[in-house]
């Protein structure tokens, strides 16, 4: 049993998760558009997250990696079929007010790539991470307030800047502030889409640092990026997604050192490192012919 | 001065002495004393935070300034003329046949409603007084140049039908239609997905070799340097905190900031897992090709 | 944002016109020296003591007559542009949350009101309804609300798909807390403008109306009533018009003004529009300072458009031998 304390849910949580796994994706298939015009972008993915695990998804623009995500949020319906269990909890086909009540629970938590658009800019710092709670509406405005303290001494920001408004912060600030909003519902799965990439190298090496930290506790996260480099360093597996299909899921030093899918070649032979690239460009050609013509 | 300067000064497509850029808006200094030096046919690498001042003394270089921003001191000299001696008319006259760069979004340099590749030709037409028939042709050969697959077919697409990739190598054959000395890359390749990236960091040091163009390579992502330049110049808050090869810079980097940028990538980068040696690691690949 | 506008000085100008009006509106009855119904032999005299604006064709006091009719032509105005904000605002901010067919249905009702000219619907209102004040203004206050209507959805459009809300939605959020919490604050500066401007367009509307004798009866004094009658002894006294307009005339450019300034000041605009005033005068200092090396230089550039910097030959011949350590950073950095 991992420490309770650390996972004590703050709001009511409507089911109590039996199984350890934090996030169970089976057959999920999404289709958009109607009629002649329908396409279907995500084909019979199945994946798994354990409790306390943290894993990569990696795909490029149009991959369909967004749309992962957004259907373990509920903002996108799959289609027929698939399954999407958060915390043992199945989400798929949920009515909105069973939806709004199991957002409230705080179980799911996402971070935007952009801490400039993802906070209001007219919500203070304190506003802005206590918003989930004050939703919630289960705590008291005292408990809120203490809550909203501890917090923002968790992801190490200076509480001093509790009363400033986002413009007035640096963008590592605001995306502490937008981290600390996700967790202070204490949820079992957080999912990052591109968290650091809209942030400068030394903010860039503090968010992930502060991530680090995270993956020693039991929450589980999802790291969504275009970019294996900015995943590799944090987590434990890595998903590749290429055109709608995961194509090789693994251990993130496998994917690195052996990837077998010729994308998956090409992708972690066309990450710049300062090494110069892995692999050299004739191989590249090689690699993107071979994946054309399949 | 009277020493004759003409064989070494025609090696050196571009020198910058101490140039500062002031905005008089906020009325602070944006960059504070840039001296590099671009030789022919030389790759020069710049990294940089946003707001480091890595575009601005690109735009500098290019006479582009946003207004209020200004050159405040030092000499900016392009093929041996000082650009402030430079009237807007030269200026037409030299951007795009000496000079031209790429920047960051493709689309947005792009008219929506013409067909890509008659803005092209409208370069070539425009600028090299090239006929309708002969400036098609050529056009074609620049986007058979950049690697675009089927020329004919891109041609004729709007820039929502093709893709950041296709419309970045668009842009880049329209940048070296009139065959420039330097073509400035100003973070070219920041929107692109890692495997397109690669293709186009691939083509600019084609191109670089080819036809005989002197780079610059502006990106937040030292990598990205790394894998183009002979030099580097790495800015922090408007000025050069650290300047030289890049082999010097990789392996023995003096400024705080510098060894930031590397440690990022051993920490947290493929770098972490890439112990294997480049030769054992081609031998696996060939064992699942 | 209160704080913003008020920095510009026409935000100012304009406030002191509205204060100026706002009180001839609340106190002007009450001030008024004469019953302005009150009827004399005195018609049509010049300014005088006794007059200060004269009297009209009835003998009436022109002063009290105006003052007298301040309420009923501001007053008329305000709720106008309440009437139009009410039934323009809350719509447009609910045909963004609300099902689709409200969406739809609200949208065609204001495309007809766009089509309506104010006037004649005026008109045509006041003679169905009856030829009252309050018929004539929630005719017009009906017809300006489009107005708000665009800007309040394209406003709440905007927030509505920002990811701060999608956040919030994530969170479990309601509608009506999002509207409460993110769109409310992010509406009001256009709607703050559109009011302003409203102010002022339904001024005018309001006194053609009155002009035409439309919504009031003679002999209730109004402005528009007022400059209607004096238009008849242009002969005797042709500069009586011109009391009445020239208030019509503040109020309106008052409000014009204040929505000029609220825009301006508004969002990311306002700091650059404050801030490029600095610019310039910065950009003299920091030419002057060079002045210390040459003064030729700072006559040289000024007036060449390309100005950046001094002429490089006449700055390399003064700093022969060094290449970039000539230049006085401090003296840039110093305050003058």
């Amino acid at each position: 049993m991992p420490d309770r304390t650390a996972t004590e849910p703050r709001t009511a949580r409507t089911h109590d998760a039996q199984t350890s796994s934090a996030l169970e994706v089976a057959e999920l298939n999404v289709h958009y558009g109607r009629g002649r015009a329908r396409k279907q972008v995500l084909h019979d993915i199945s994946f798994q997250i354990g409790q306390g695990e943290t894993v990569g998804l990696i795909g490029e623009t149009g991959s369909g990696k967004s749309t992962i995500a957004r259907a373990v949020l509920g903002l996108v319906d799959p289609s027929a079929g698939s399954s999407v269990l958060v915390a043992g909890r199945q989400v798929v086909g949920l009515s909105s007010k069973a939806r709004r009540d199991f957002r409230r629970s705080g179980v799911t938590q996402y971070v935007f790539q952009d801490p400039q658009r993802s906070l209001d800019q007219d919500f203070t710092v304190e506003q802005a991470i206590a918003e989930p709670l004050n939703i919630a509406g289960t705590l008291s405005r005292s408990a809120i307030a203490d809550a909203v303290r501890e917090q923002v001494q968790d992801v190490r920001l200076d509480p001093d800047l509790l009363g400033r408004f986002p413009a007035e912060l640096s963008g590592g600030q605001r995306q502490r502030v937008a981290i600390a909003r996700a967790l202070i519902t204490k949820p079992r799965l957080l999912i990052l889409d591109e968290p650091v990439s809209a942030l400068d190298s030394a903010n860039r090496v503090r968010i992930l640092e502060l991530l680090g930290r995270l993956r020693l506790t039991d929450v589980a996260m999802l790291f969504i990026s275009h970019d294996l480099g900015s995943v590799a360093g944090i987590s434990d597996r890595t998903l590749v997604l290429y055109r709608g299909e995961l194509v090789e899921v693994n251990q993130t030093s496998a994917i690195i050192n052996a990837p077998h899918h010729p994308y998956t070649r090409l992708l972690v032979g066309s990450a710049p490192t300062l090494s110069g690239g892995s692999i050299d460009r004739e191989r590249r050609d090689t690699l993107r012919s071979e994946l054309i013509s399949s | 001065m009277s020493i004759p300067v003409a064989g070494r000064e025609s090696a050196i497509v571009l020198d910058l002495k101490g140039v500062t850029i002031h905005d008089d808006v906020s009325d602070r200094e944006l960059v504070k004393g840039v001296t590099l030096q671009l030789k022919r046919g030389g790759v020069l690498g710049i990294v940089g935070e946003s707001g480091s001042g890595k575009s601005l003394t690109c735009r500098a270089i290019l006479g582009i300034l946003p207004k209020y921003i200004e050159v405040s001191g030092g000499s900016i000299t392009l093929l041996d003329r000082d650009i402030s001696e430079l009237t807007p008319k030269e200026w037409t006259q030299l951007r795009g046949t000496n000079i031209s760069a790429v920047f960051q979004d493709p689309a947005s340099y792009l008219n929506p409603s013409i067909r890509v590749g008659k803005q092209v030709q409208e370069v070539l037409r425009v600028k090299a007084g090239l006929s309708r028939k002969e400036s098609r042709k050529r056009t074609i050969e620049l986007f058979h140049d950049v690697r675009l697959n089927d020329p004919e077919y891109v041609f004729q697409q709007y820039t929502h039908e093709l893709s950041g990739g296709m419309l970045q190598r668009v842009l880049i054959a329209a940048a070296i239609a009139l065959e420039p000395d330097i073509l400035i890359a100003d973070e070219a390749t920041t929107a692109l997905d890692v495997t397109v990236q690669a293709e186009i960091l691939d083509l600019l040091g084609e191109l670089k070799v080819r036809a005989g163009l002197s780079l610059i390579v502006v990106s937040h992502d030292l990598a990205v340097v790394a894998q183009l330049c002979d030099e580097v110049l790495v800015m922090k808050d408007g000025a050069v905190v650290e300047q030289g090869s890049t082999r010097d810079i990789l392996y023995n980097p003096q400024h705080e900031y510098s060894k930031l940028l590397i440690s990022e990538h051993d920490l947290y980068g493929l770098e972490r897992f890439l112990y294997v040696p480049e030769d054992e690691l081609e031998q696996e690949q060939l064992r699942y090709a | 944002m209160v704080k913003t506008t008020l920095k510009l000085r026409s935000a100012k100008i304009a406030v002191a016109m509205i204060i100026f009006i706002a009180l001839i509106t609340i106190l002007g009855p009450f001030i008024a020296p004469y019953d302005p119904l009150a009827n004399s032999a005195d018609a049509l005299a010049a300014p005088s003591a006794a007059h200060w604006l004269g009297t009209d064709y009835l003998g009436r006091d022109v002063l009290s007559r105006i003052l007298a009719g301040a309420p009923l032509s501001i007053g008329s105005t305000v709720l106008v542009a309440v009437i139009a904000l009410v039934f323009g605002a809350i719509p447009g901010i609910l045909s963004v949350y609300l099902k689709a067919g409200f969406e739809w249905i609200s949208l065609r009702i204001v495309d007809t009101f766009i089509a309506l000219p104010f006037l004649v619907f005026a008109v045509a209102t006041t003679a169905l309804l009856g030829n009252g004040i309050l018929q004539a203004m929630i005719a017009v206050g009906l017809l300006v609300s489009p107005l708000f209507y665009r800007v309040a959805r394209s406003a709440t459009l905007s927030v509505a798909n920002s990811q701060y809300v999608e956040a919030a939605t994530l969170a479990g959020a309601t509608t009506g807390w999002i509207v409460r919490k993110h769109v409310w604050s992010k509406v009001l500066p256009p709607i703050s403008i559109s009011l302003a401007t409203t102010l002022g367009l339904g001024l005018i509307v309001i006194s053609s109306l009155q002009f035409l004798a439309i919504g009031v009866q003679p002999p209730t004094p109004t402005w528009g009533g007022i400059l209607a009658s004096d238009l008849g002894y242009l002969q005797q006294q042709p500069y009586a018009p011109i009391y009445p307009t020239a208030l019509i005339l503040i109020t309106v450019l008052a409000f014009n003004l204040l929505a000029d300034a609220i825009r301006d000041a508004a969002g990311e605009s306002g700091r650059t529009l404050i801030g490029s005033k600095g610019a310039k005068a910065n950009r003299e200092r920091r030419l002057a300072a060079r002045g210390d090396y040459g003064n030729a230089l700072v006559n040289s550039t000024e007036g060449v458009e390309d100005a950046g910097f001094p002429d490089s030959a006449a700055f390399a011949e003064s700093t022969a031998g060094s290449e970039n350590t000539a230049y006085p950073e401090s003296t840039e950095k110093e305050p003058v």
